[in-house]
This record gives C-alpha cells, sequence and structure tokens, in this order.
C-alpha cells in the first residue's frame, strides 16, 4: 500500500471516530424547533447542515431515543395519503441538547485554538 | 409497462425480509417499524424505480438493518435489568462482530464461571458438607494439588482447608465477580452502542 492511500486511510478511520456521538447531538438539534418525520429530518440535515445521515442508521437511532425519553413519536395521517411517523423533543430531550450543545461550543473553539498554527502553516 | 405495482412489489419485498430480521421484538414494535420504513420509502421513491433502488440502497440490507433494531432492543434491556443472562447474549452478537467483543466475551465467561464456581460452593456446603470444600494435597517431592468444588467423595489423604468458612468466602468472592463482571460488560455495552450509532454522519457528497 502506498504511503498516500495508507493515510487516507488513516484519515477515513479518524474521522469515523470523530463522528462518533455527534450524531446524536445533530439529530436532537435538528429537532429542537419542531416535531419531524424521518424523511423531514434527513432533508433539514442535508439542506441546512450539508450533513448526510444514513436512513439505516438514522432510524433504529430514533427508535432507541424514544425508548431512552429523549424523543416522543406520533403517527400522523397526511394529506399525501399516508401516515407518517413525526417525532419531537421530549423535555428531557431538550435538557439533554442544550447541554451537548454547550459542552461542543467550549470543545470546538478549544480546538479551533489548538488548530490555528497548523492551518496559518498550510496558508504560506 | 406500469411500474407502480413493480415498485409496490419491491417495498413490500424488502419489508417482509425486515419483518423476518425483526423476530423476536413484540409484535406491535415490529408493525410499528415495518410502517415507518414504509412510509419512508413510499415518501422518498413513490413509483419511481430509480429512486426506490437508491432508497433501499441507503437504508442498506434488511437483515442488518432489523439486527441493527434488535440489538438495540437487546442493549437497553441488559442495561436497565443488568442481567447477567441478557449481558453475556448481547456480548456473544458483538463477539461474532470484533475482536474486541470477543476479548469481552472471554472475560466474561472467566467472570461469571467464577462467580458460579464460588456462588455454587457456599450454597452446596450446607446440604453436603463432606463433599464441598476445597482441598490439599501433597504430591511428594514437592508439588501439591488443589481440588475445589463439589466432589464425588472426597479425595484420600488430602487434607480439607476452608471448612464452613467456605460459606462466607464464596458468597463473597461470588458476589465481587458477579458484580465486577456486570460492570465490566456494561461499560462495554455503552462503548458498543456508540460505536454503532457512530456509523457515520457523513459530509454530503452527491448521491
Amino acid at each position: 500500500m502506498s504511503q498516500r492511500s495508507s493515510d487516507s486511510l488513516a484519515v477515513e478511520r479518524w474521522e469515523v471516530q470523530a463522528r462518533k456521538g455527534v450524531l446524536e447531538l445533530v439529530v436532537l438539534a435538528a429537532l429542537w424547533s419542531g416535531r419531524l418525520y424521518g424523511l423531514e429530518l434527513i432533508r433539514r440535515l442535508e439542506g441546512d447542515a450539508q450533513l448526510t445521515v444514513p436512513e439505516g442508521t438514522l432510524y433504529p437511532l430514533l427508535n432507541r431515543m424514544r425508548a431512552e425519553g429523549q424523543v416522543d413519536a406520533e403517527w400522523v395521517e397526511a394529506e399525501a395519503g399516508h401516515p407518517r411517523k413525526y417525532y419531537r423533543l421530549t423535555p428531557e430531550g431538550r435538557r439533554r441538547v442544550v447541554q451537548m450543545a454547550r459542552f461542543w461550543r467550549g470543545f470546538a473553539a478549544s480546538i479551533d485554538a489548538v488548530l490555528q498554527p497548523v492551518l496559518a502553516e498550510r496558508r504560506k | 409497462m406500469n411500474s407502480a405495482p413493480a415498485a409496490e412489489h419491491e417495498i413490500e419485498s424488502y419489508l417482509t425480509r425486515l419483518r423476518t430480521s425483526l423476530r423476536g421484538l413484540p409484535a406491535e414494535q415490529v408493525e410499528d417499524i415495518v410502517r415507518e420504513i414504509r412510509s419512508h420509502l413510499i415518501e422518498s421513491a413513490g413509483t419511481d424505480r430509480e429512486r426506490l433502488t437508491k432508497a433501499l440502497a441507503r437504508l442498506g440490507d434488511p437483515a442488518t438493518l432489523g439486527s441493527a433494531y434488535r440489538m438495540d432492543d437487546l442493549a437497553l434491556r441488559a442495561q436497565s435489568s443488568r442481567s447477567p443472562l441478557l449481558l453475556l447474549r448481547l456480548v456473544m452478537h458483538w463477539a461474532t462482530r470484533s475482536l474486541e467483543g470477543l476479548g469481552a466475551l472471554v472475560v466474561a465467561f472467566l467472570g461469571y464461571g467464577t462467580a458460579l464456581i464460588a456462588l455454587g460452593c457456599a450454597l452446596f456446603k450446607p446440604f453436603m458438607p463432606d463433599r464441598v470444600g476445597l482441598w490439599v494435597q501433597r504430591v511428594p517431592p514437592d508439588d501439591w494439588s488443589f481440588q475445589l468444588g463439589r466432589v464425588a467423595t472426597a479425595p484420600a489423604d488430602a487434607r480439607e482447608v476452608l471448612g464452613w468458612y467456605i460459606v462466607p468466602l464464596g458468597l463473597l468472592v461470588g458476589a465481587i465477580a458477579l458484580t465486577a463482571t456486570s460492570r465490566y460488560l456494561l461499560s462495554k455495552v455503552r462503548k458498543f452502542r456508540s460505536a454503532r450509532s457512530a456509523s457515520v454522519v457523513g459530509v454530503r457528497d452527491d448521491w
């Protein structure tokens, strides 16, 4: 394996690690301003934040969050003719996402500070 | 050719396979999941075969999707009940997927095995005091052999060294092994679950 491809493989592996846990934050945050159904949630994340969440991951996650009491779900008959399952934050989910968002802000700022010399060097 | 019935057929065949892989979950939950995935597929593809193919690919293999739901359910029950049996079942699934899971399974067997032997000694001692114990035997010239547990007949010319102390000692060691193993496995469950849910928030590239 060439040096370059082994480098990019290592970075890829690191990226997967870095994305761990972010998923929960991202999904809870997307539900902040109101109820959404699965596909709507996916489109919201893609449209607003350029983030893709595979459906095969999202639906089990929503199911788990409901079992853990962070979101509520209800079936609504849509005009489209088929029912949709809407999710909304519970008070516990709201508290959780506020805590996560606060942590993320501080964390991101610290990382930015550390990265400054690395990125400044590259610009030269 | 009318593609609507074909698309519908493809959706239902996916859902049938999903339903099969959800076996073991409460029927009500299975129907709820299937209904949600059906709604997702109809909404994202309608009767357009090409879009349906993409949507199905993004959902992934129905067996994998179903097992994600089942594992979550098992993990949730294991976490809330702390039942060694559920924890063991979960780790056995995990062991088929990763080296770390295999390691956890070995620890689980050793830990729960120790607990079983220790508690077994403590519980059987009152009923068969002569046949439960720790025997030490000198093997000339300078070796020793140990035998712990329940024996058919007490070994000849060996000395039983614990006596009735085996009861409190067995209970203590058993309880510690049981709790420590369960706590270790629970910490692994949390790790396992966050690793799974991590399977990727991507940055959009066109699909």
